[in-house]
């Protein structure tokens, strides 16, 4: 496969990277649903799997949020019986980044899943090592780019699961930043379309919490006709849920 | 609320039904390549349309102009795709050209099953004629993609606008951009791998025999089939797949017993060695109209010689 993504500007470029992010949680989080509807149709309540990860201000978080069956998974049966962060700071660091490295391991055997691992392993020991030491104010600025670093940071990683091959990933990353070819803005307006439900579903969720809740909650139903709406106007054929591979 | 969701998806429907036909086309986007295919292929079995003509093939033959080969013709191609793809819609939709120009480069790809399924599904076949909202044409996220494209590309107009010089676009195509020769070289370079090795000799045979089958059947129906090699970039041409695929077409379909478009490479530049430049796709445009109408002065002809001698 030639990356023909060479021959992109950077603003496409960040944008695709932005619309598969969108594509990545939409698919995972909706099957999840999916899955979580059927089952209560049958009368089963299963836990949620998904908790608007993307709206999370730390990379512990994002891993409270995120994917919650298999970060439960880890938690329990690999970073607790390794000790968890009982054995003194060192050890608390190393476990962090083995759980992650073997958690990518799990999406598969391939360098990319096992960097993608050590990423995130990376993040959360020095998250870990900084909220020892560093003490950042609560407000509404730190909040907003918080969340906007974590997510900048996890979008970027989701580029190793992405493309197949590391060199592309690579090539990609220094496209990103270093392309002067010219953007075709049709590229970066079918994906800011597209991406427009998720961002429309985690905006219902920060109105809902405001102190107007109710008044939104009356109206939640125009919300779900429209996008019910959407889902039978825009419908094409099925397309594998990019997670049935892992 | 499950109520209220369903009522108000089912209003915002029928409202959407009776005003999408009226939605300014200037603000529309079809999204990818793909998502035009499935466009080509409604907008031919939904429309009335008076084509005689029909290009099949695949993105080569898309770059044809569709100004200059003018209303009676329609590109029934599709990117990535295969000629037989166009046959076999042509089958089930019962229409009957004069004229069907088969692209032969790209044979090898099978039939687009996952398009024919869309596009002749028992309940969405019908449900499209009636409704066109459900079509490709009619999905409300190409007007949003075109509205945000035309609102990004005015803002970015705005922003460089000291830099931007003489009247609005017209809406007439922007001249095509030079060829960078360093990415020219790179993208000859893939198609060079891609077509170096000839084809499984078992997979080729397969192929000709199906589109034979199919250009059988619909010559039975009196329509006239023209074999066509799109212009390649010679170095190209010349490697093992495509002249493989030449060879096994010419001995299926001799010349001397079926109609070839008279085509030479060398007379054609293209952009990456297999698609054709915007000026060159205009010239075979031409020739193939030039064609047509020279087909068409043939059967005159013959029919006033055959009244003559009676």
């Amino acid at each position: 496969m030639h990356p023909y993504f060479l021959y992109d500007s950077s603003l496409t470029l960040a944008v695709l990277l932005f619309g598969y992010s969108m594509q990545i949680f939409a698919d995972f989080a909706g099957y999840s649903l999916i899955a979580i509807g059927l089952a209560h149709l049958f009368g089963y309540k299963l836990p949620i799997n998904f908790n608007f990860p993307y709206l999370a201000r730390s990379f512990s978080e994002f891993w409270q949020r995120w994917h919650i069956s298999l970060s439960t998974w880890l938690r329990e049966y690999l970073y607790i019986p390794l000790g968890g962060n009982r054995r003194g700071e060192l050890r608390t660091y190393l476990n962090l980044f083995v759980v992650m490295f073997l958690g990518g391991l799990w999406h598969g055997a391939a360098w990319s899943y096992a960097v993608w691992g050590t990423f995130h392993g990376t993040a959360l020991a020095v998250e870990r090592w900084c909220k020892d030491r560093i003490t950042i104010p609560t407000n509404r600025v730190t909040t907003v780019l918080q969340v906007l670093a974590v997510f900048s940071f996890v979008t970027l990683a989701w580029l190793l699961f992405k493309l197949p091959k590391f060199e592309h990933v690579i090539a990609y990353l220094r496209a990103l930043f270093t392309s002067r070819a010219e953007t075709r803005y049709v590229i970066p307006a079918s994906i800011l379309t597209f991406s427009a439900p998720v961002v429309l579903y985690y905006a219902w969720h920060v109105l809902k919490q405001q102190r107007e809740a109710q008044l939104w909650q009356r109206y939640e139903f125009l919300l779900f006709g429209a996008l019910l709406a959407g889902i039978v106007l825009n419908s094409g054929l099925p397309g594998k849920f990019i997670y049935f591979q892992f | 609320m499950i109520r209220n969701s369903l009522l108000v998806a089912l209003a915002l429907l029928v409202i959407y039904q009776l005003v999408q036909p009226r939605l300014p086309h200037r603000f529309y986007l079809v999204q990818g390549q793909r998502r035009e295919g499935f466009l080509t292929a409604q907008n031919f079995v939904y429309r009335s349309h008076q084509e005689t003509n029909l290009l099949l093939g695949s993105s080569m033959t898309m770059m044809l102009s569709q100004s200059i080969l003018g209303p009676g013709f329609y590109k029934l191609s599709f990117g990535g795709g295969t000629p037989l793809t166009g046959l076999e819609i042509i089958r089930r939709s019962g229409v009957k050209p004069a004229v069907v120009f088969i692209e032969i480069n790209n044979i090898l790809a099978n039939q687009d099953e996952e398009l024919l399924k869309d596009l002749f599904g028992p309940v969405a076949f019908p449900l499209r004629r009636g409704l066109s909202s459900l079509r490709e044409e009619g999905r409300p996220s190409n007007y949003l993609a075109g509205a945000l494209e035309a609102t990004v590309r005015k803002m970015c107009r705005w922003c460089s606008r000291p830099r931007a010089a003489g009247p609005a676009p017209t809406g007439a195509p922007a001249p095509e951009k030079p060829l960078d020769p360093k990415q020219f070289e790179q993208l000859l370079r893939i198609q060079n791998e891609a077509q170096e090795h000839a084809p499984p000799p078992e997979l080729l045979h397969s192929q000709v025999n199906r589109l034979a089958e199919q250009v059988d059947a619909v010559s039975r129906q009196g329509v006239a089939c023209v074999f066509v090699e799109m212009p390649n970039h010679p170095a190209i041409a010349r490697l093992a797949r495509p002249t493989a695929i030449r060879t096994a077409m010419e001995e299926r379909f001799a010349r001397t017993k079926y109609r070839w478009f008279p085509s030479e490479p060398s007379q054609y530049a293209t952009r990456d060695g297999i698609h054709l430049t915007r000026v060159d796709a205009d010239r075979f445009s031409k020739a193939i109209v030039d064609y047509v109408n020279e087909m068409n002065r043939e059967v005159t002809a013959t029919a006033t010689v055959t009244k003559h001698s009676r």
